[in-house]
C-alpha cells in the first residue's frame, strides 16, 4: 500500500485543497513508483499507452512502476498531454525520494502545481526505520483530519508551505497536479499563520504531527524542516522539547538493550540483562528526572 | 516415559484459561508459579490426571552448594556491572534488580531441570517485556519450544521502546485493530496472529442482568433513575520520558468532563463516576479539582472494571483498551486523547468510529446519547458491526478461543498411531507404484501463492514434493518476490513466476493457471507438507471417481516435535454444508479445463481461492462433482502463518459470499 489508499487520496484532494464535494470531483490519479525493487517496469511508450487506457475507460486510479533510471520529465509531460486531450484534471504522484534540485526540477512542468504530498511517505520502510513506529500510525494520525480541525490545519499548513517554498530539499512523494491550478493557487496564497496551532500555546495533535515529520526528515535526510515552516518561537520550542524527549527514550532503550552484551552475564544460555531491560529503562527515565 | 508439560505464566485474571485447558487435556503437567496460579485454586482445578508443579517447589532440590556458589558469583558480578553502568544512584533500585536477577537464575535452573524431565509442548505468557515473562520467553526461544503470547489489553498504540518485545511465536490478540497496529511485527518478524479476544472480557458477555445492575447501584448509593457516565482514568508509568508531556495536561480530561457535567446540568442530569485504576488513589487530586470548578456531585470509585462497563450508559476512556471493552459490553465508548497518545498512537483515528471528545463536541455528544437512546444504540451497533473490533469475546468465547490455540500444540493421544498408519499407507502405495498397474495419470500441477514473508515455508513444501514416490508432477510458485533458490533453475519440474505486488494480489493466480496446459491443479498453502504418497492417492481417486472435478481433503497440524496436535476431519460434500461457515480447507485439486473455464467467466477471489472454486464448480456441475479424500495427506506446522493480505481479504470477502446467490 502506498500511503493512504488512492480513494482516500482522492477524497483528500477534493476535501482539502479544492473543498469540493467528493462525488462531483473528477481527477485521474497516476501513481508512478520509481524504484529499483520492482522488476516489471515499463518504458515511456508503454506508460503512455497504459495511462491512456485509463482515461478512455474513465478509471480514476492507476499505479505504474517505472525504473528510477528510466524516469524523465517526459513521463510527466506525457500525463499532462493526456490530461489536456481528455480534459481531465490529473494528479501524478511520483514516489521516490528526490534528492536534489535537478530531480525535483524535472517535475516543474508548465501549468502544473507540484508539491510534497504529506500523505505518502513511500516507501513505508523508510518511515518505519526513521521514526521508530510503523506507517499505520502515521496514516492513523493523518486520518484524524476528518474530525480534528487542528490536524487538518496542520496538514494544510505544511502542504502550502511546501508548495510555496520550493527549496532544494528531498521529499518522498512529489505530486504534480494538472488542472485546478487557479483554485490551488488561490488557496496557497492565503497567508497561513496556522492560527489554530498558535492558540493556547499550541495543540498537541498538530504539534506531534509536525514533530514526527521533523524527526523523519532529520533522521533520513539530515534536514531541519522547522527552518522553513516559520512557526512561532513557543511552538518551535515545544516541538524541539518533544523531539528531545523521544530521542532520550530511544537512546535509553538502546542502552538498556546493549549494556550487558559481551559481559558474560548469561545463565543457562539466557542473558540476564536482557530479562531486566525494563528495569534499566525505568532507572534511566527516573534517574534523569531526579 | 516423560509426561507432556506446558509452561503457564498468565496473570490470575486469565485463570479460566488454565481451568478450561485442564478440562480439555489429560495427564498434562502444568509448570507454573503461585503468581500465576494461586495455590488456593490448585486443588480445585486438578482433574483428568493433570498436575500443577510450581517451579518454586522444585527449586530446593536443585540448590546444591555448587549451584549456590555459582549462581551467587554470577549475580554478584552482575550487580557490580550494573552499578558500574551508573543507571541509578538509588541503592534500593539496584537491589531490586539484583533480587530479580537471583530469581531469574533460580528459575532458569528449574526450567532446565524441567526440560530434562518433561516434554514441554509450549509456554504461554502475558507482558513479555517484564522480567519473569521475558526470562520464560527467552528460555523457550533458546530451546525451540513454541511460545504463545496472550495480550493483556486491546493495545491500540505503538509498542514503543521497552514494550517493543516480540520474542513469542504466536500472538493471541484482542481484535484485528490490534493486529493492524502490529503490522510491522507481522511482516518483518513473521509471527502468527490469532484474534481470540481476551479471556477477561468473557465476563462482560455473561453478567449483564438487570438484577445485578440494581443491586450495584444500591450498594454504592448511585441514583438508578439517572443515566450514568463513567470516566476511566489512566496514569503514567516510568518507562518513558515522553510521559513528561502529561505533567501539565494530566488533569485536563477531568476538567473537560467536570465542565461538561456542570454546563449540562439544566439539560440532562446524570451520575458522573470517576473510576480510578486498580491500585491507584488519586482521589484528592480529583476532588480538589472538582471543588475548584464548583462541582461536588460526582462519585470517585475504584475496583473491578466490569460493573462500570456493564451498568454505565456512556464510557469515557483516556486512550485505553477500555474503549474496546465497552464495545464488547455493548456499551457506548467515547475517548479523550492523551498528549502522549499523539506519539504512541493515535489510539483512535479518523476511521476508527469511536468519537474523540474535545471542548467543542463533548457537551453535544453526551447530551445526544443520553437524551436520544436510539442514537446511542445506533452508535453502539455501528461499532459492533465494524469487523476490526470483532473477537470471539462478543459471544463470551475468548477463553475457549485461547484454549483452542493452546490445544494446537498438545499432541493427540493417537498421534503415534496416526504416524504408524501413514507409514503403512506409504508401504502400500510403494507396492502399488512398483506393481506397474496402468492407470490414467494426468499431470498434477502444484500451485502455491507466496508472499515474501512466507519465503521460509517453501523449503518444507518443496522437500515433501521431492519425496513423492510418483514423479508425475510439477510445481509453480507464484510470488511477489524474485526466485531465491537455485533449485528452480536446476529442476525442470520447478517453476517460478514473479509478479509485482499489485498484480500478484488480484490476478497473479489466474494468470499462472492460464499458463498450465492440462491435467489437474493442486492448490497448496505455503508451508504445507504433503505425504510421500500424496500423488499416488490423488491419482487413484481421480482415476476411480470420474465425476469429481474439485477435490478437498483432510488436514493435520503438527508441533515442533512432529507430533499430530490437530486433525481437520471433514465430512463428505453435501449441499447443506454450504449453508454454514464450513471450513473446506485451503488445499484442493481442480480439473484444469474446468478451472480455466470458471476463471474465464470471472477472476478468482483472492484470499479464499479454494472456497471460491468449490462454489463455482458446484454451481456448474452439482454435488457429485465435489469430491473429498478422507485421509490426512497434508499437514502443516502450527507456526505457519497467513499473509496479512490473505487474512484481510478473507474477512472482507466472507460476508459477500455468505450472502451471495450461489445457492
Amino acid at each position: 500500500m502506498i500511503g493512504l489508499p488512492s480513494g482516500e487520496n482522492l477524497f483528500m484532494i477534493s476535501d482539502f485543497i479544492l473543498e469540493e464535494d467528493n462525488n462531483n470531483f473528477s481527477v485521474v490519479i497516476i501513481d508512478i513508483l520509481l524504484n529499483n525493487r520492482d522488476y516489471e517496469v515499463c518504458n515511456r511508450p508503454d506508460f503512455l499507452k497504459n495511462i491512456e487506457n485509463f482515461y478512455v475507460d474513465e478509471i480514476k486510479c492507476i499505479s505504474i512502476s517505472v525504473s528510477a533510471k528510466e524516469f524523465s520529465v517526459s513521463f510527466v509531460k506525457g500525463a499532462e498531454q493526456l490530461s489536456k486531450k481528455y480534459s481531465k484534471p490529473t494528479l501524478v504522484n511520483v514516489y521516490y525520494p528526490l534528492l536534489n534540485k535537478v530531480d525535483y526540477g524535472m517535475l516543474d512542468v508548465d501549468n502544473s502545481i507540484s508539491y510534497f504530498n504529506i500523505f505518502n511517505l513511500h516507501p513505508d520502510y523508510l518511515y518505519d526505520d526513521n521514526s521508530h513506529r510503523n506507517l499505520e500510525f502515521y496514516n492513523q494520525h493523518l486520518s484524524c483530519y476528518k474530525k480534528n480541525n487542528y490536524v487538518k490545519s496542520a496538514i494544510l499548513y505544511i502542504t502550502s508551505v511546501f508548495i510555496k517554498k520550493r527549496v532544494d530539499m528531498p521529499v518522498n512523494c512529489t505530486s504534480v497536479l494538472f488542472g485546478y491550478k487557479q483554485e490551488i493557487t488561490s488557496i496557497i496564497n492565503i497567508p497561513y499563520e496556522l492560527p489554530l496551532l498558535n492558540n493556547r500555546g499550541g495543540d498537541l495533535s498538530s504539534i506531534s504531527l509536525i514533530s514526527d515529520l521533523c524527526r523523519f526528515f532529520r533522521n533520513l535526510y539530515g534536514i531541519d524542516i522547522l527552518k522553513i515552516l516559520n512557526l512561532n518561537v513557543d511552538i518551535v520550542s515545544k516541538i524541539n522539547n518533544h523531539i528531545e524527549l523521544i530521542d532520550f527514550d530511544i537512546r535509553s532503550h538502546k542502552t538498556a538493550k546493549n549494556w550487558y552484551k559481551g559481559k558474560a552475564l548469561t545463565a543457562f544460555g539466557v542473558e540476564i540483562g536482557e530479562c531486566l531491560e525494563y528495569f534499566v529503562m525505568e532507572d534511566l527515565v527516573i534517574g534523569d528526572s531526579q | 516415559m516423560k509426561r507432556n508439560a506446558i509452561i503457564y505464566a498468565l496473570w490470575p485474571i486469565n485463570i479460566k484459561v488454565i481451568e478450561n485447558f485442564i478440562g480439555n487435556n489429560e495427564g498434562v503437567t502444568i509448570l507454573s508459579l503461585p503468581d500465576f496460579i494461586p495455590k488456593e485454586v490448585e486443588k480445585i482445578f486438578i482433574k483428568n490426571g493433570c498436575e500443577i508443579v510450581y517451579l518454586s517447589d522444585l527449586l530446593p532440590k536443585l540448590q546444591t552448594d555448587y549451584f549456590m556458589l555459582e549462581s551467587s558469583t554470577l549475580v554478584r558480578y552482575f550487580e557490580n556491572k550494573y552499578i558500574e553502568s551508573n543507571f541509578t544512584k538509588d541503592l534500593e533500585r539496584v537491589q531490586r534488580c539484583t533480587q530479580t536477577a537471583i530469581t531469574i537464575v533460580n528459575y532458569l535452573a528449574v526450567l532446565n531441570y524441567a526440560l530434562e524431565h518433561y516434554v514441554i509442548c509450549f509456554g504461554i505468557i502475558n507482558e513479555q517485556y517484564t522480567p519473569i515473562a521475558k526470562m520464560i520467553s527467552l528460555f523457550l526461544q533458546k530451546n525451540n519450544i513454541s511460545n504463545i503470547y496472550l495480550s493483556h489489553g486491546a493495545a491500540l498504540g505503538v509498542a514503543y521502546t521497552i514494550h517493543d518485545v516480540f520474542h513469542a511465536d504466536i500472538y493471541c490478540v484482542g481484535s484485528a485493530r490490534e493486529q493492524n497496529g502490529n503490522n510491522n511485527v507481522n511482516k518483518s518478524r513473521k509471527k502468527v496472529f490469532k484474534i481470540t479476544g481476551l479471556p477477561s472480557w468473557d465476563k462482560l458477555y455473561i453478567d449483564s442482568t438487570n438484577i445485578h445492575k440494581l443491586a450495584w447501584f444500591k450498594k454504592y448509593q448511585i441514583d438508578e433513575e439517572l443515566p450514568t457516565v463513567t470516566l476511566f482514568t489512566a496514569w503514567n508509568a516510568d518507562v518513558s520520558k515522553l510521559f513528561r508531556l502529561e505533567d501539565e495536561y494530566v488533569l485536563e480530561p477531568f476538567k473537560l468532563v467536570f465542565q461538561a457535567k456542570k454546563n449540562l446540568e439544566a439539560l440532562v442530569g446524570f451520575n458522573l463516576i470517576i473510576k480510578d485504576r486498580p491500585g491507584g488513589n488519586h482521589k484528592n487530586r480529583v476532588v480538589n479539582l472538582a471543588k475548584d470548578l464548583g462541582l461536588n456531585n460526582f462519585f470517585y470509585m475504584n475496583g473491578d472494571a466490569d460493573p462500570f462497563l456493564q451498568y454505565s450508559d456512556l464510557i469515557i476512556s483516556l486512550d485505553s483498551s477500555i474503549s474496546v471493552e465497552a464495545i464488547i459490553a455493548s456499551n457506548a465508548p467515547l475517548n479523550i486523547p492523551r498528549p502522549i497518545g499523539w506519539y504512541y498512537g493515535p489510539y483512535i483515528g479518523g476511521n476508527d468510529g469511536i468519537i474523540n471528545l474535545n471542548s467543542d463536541n463533548i457537551e453535544e455528544t453526551i447530551a445526544t446519547f443520553l437524551i436520544q437512546p436510539k442514537k446511542r444504540q445506533e452508535y453502539i451497533d455501528s461499532l459492533r458491526n465494524t469487523p476490526q473490533y470483532y473477537s470471539p469475546a462478543f459471544e463470551g468465547k475468548a477463553t475457549e478461543s485461547v484454549v483452542v490455540v493452546m490445544n494446537e500444540f498438545m499432541p493427540l493421544e493417537n498421534s503415534e498411531a496416526i504416524k504408524q498408519y501413514q507409514l503403512d499407507n506409504l508401504q502400500e502405495a510403494q507396492q502399488f507404484e512398483e506393481s506397474g498397474i496402468e492407470t490414467e495419470r494426468p499431470l498434477i500441477s502444484f500451485v502455491m501463492k507466496v508472499v515474501e514473508e512466507q519465503k521460509d515455508f517453501l523449503v518444507t513444501t518443496i522437500n515433501s514434493l521431492c519425496a513423492q514416490i510418483n514423479s508425475h508432477w510439477q510445481l509453480l510458485v507464484v510470488a511477489d518476490f524474485e526466485v531465491f533458490d537455485t533449485a528452480f533453475e536446476q529442476h525442470e519440474n520447478l517453476h517460478w513466476v514473479y509478479m509485482r505486488s499489485e498484480d500478484f494480489v488480484d490476478r497473479g493466480l489466474d494468470d499462472a493457471v492460464n499458463c498450465l496446459e492440462e491435467g489437474w491443479l493442486c492448490f497448496l498453502k505455503p508451508g504445507m507438507e504433503v505425504e510421500p504418497y500424496f500423488l499416488t492417492y490423488c491419482l487413484h481417486y481421480i482415476a476411480s471417481c470420474t465425476r469429481w472435478q474439485f477435490i478437498y481433503m483432510d488436514e493435520g497440524k503438527v508441533n515442533q516435535y512432529g507430533d499430530y496436535c490437530l486433525l481437520h476431519r471433514r465430512p463428505n460434500f453435501d449441499e447443506s454444508l454450504l449453508g454454514g461457515r464450513f471450513d473446506f480447507g485451503e488445499n484442493c485439486l481442480v480439473e484444469l479445463s474446468v478451472l480455466k473455464h470458471i476463471i474465464a467467466e470471472s477472476r478468482t477471489h483472492s484470499g479464499i481461492e479454494s472456497f471460491d472454486w468449490l462454489l463455482r464448480v458446484f454451481k456448474l456441475f452439482g454435488t457429485a462433482s465435489i469430491g473429498h479424500i478422507s485421509d490426512i495427506l497434508v499437514s502443516s506446522n502450527n507456526l505457519v502463518f497467513e499473509s496479512k493480505n490473505k487474512q484481510e481479504k478473507s474477512i472482507e470477502l466472507w460476508g459477500g459470499f455468505s450472502e451471495s446467490n450461489f445457492l
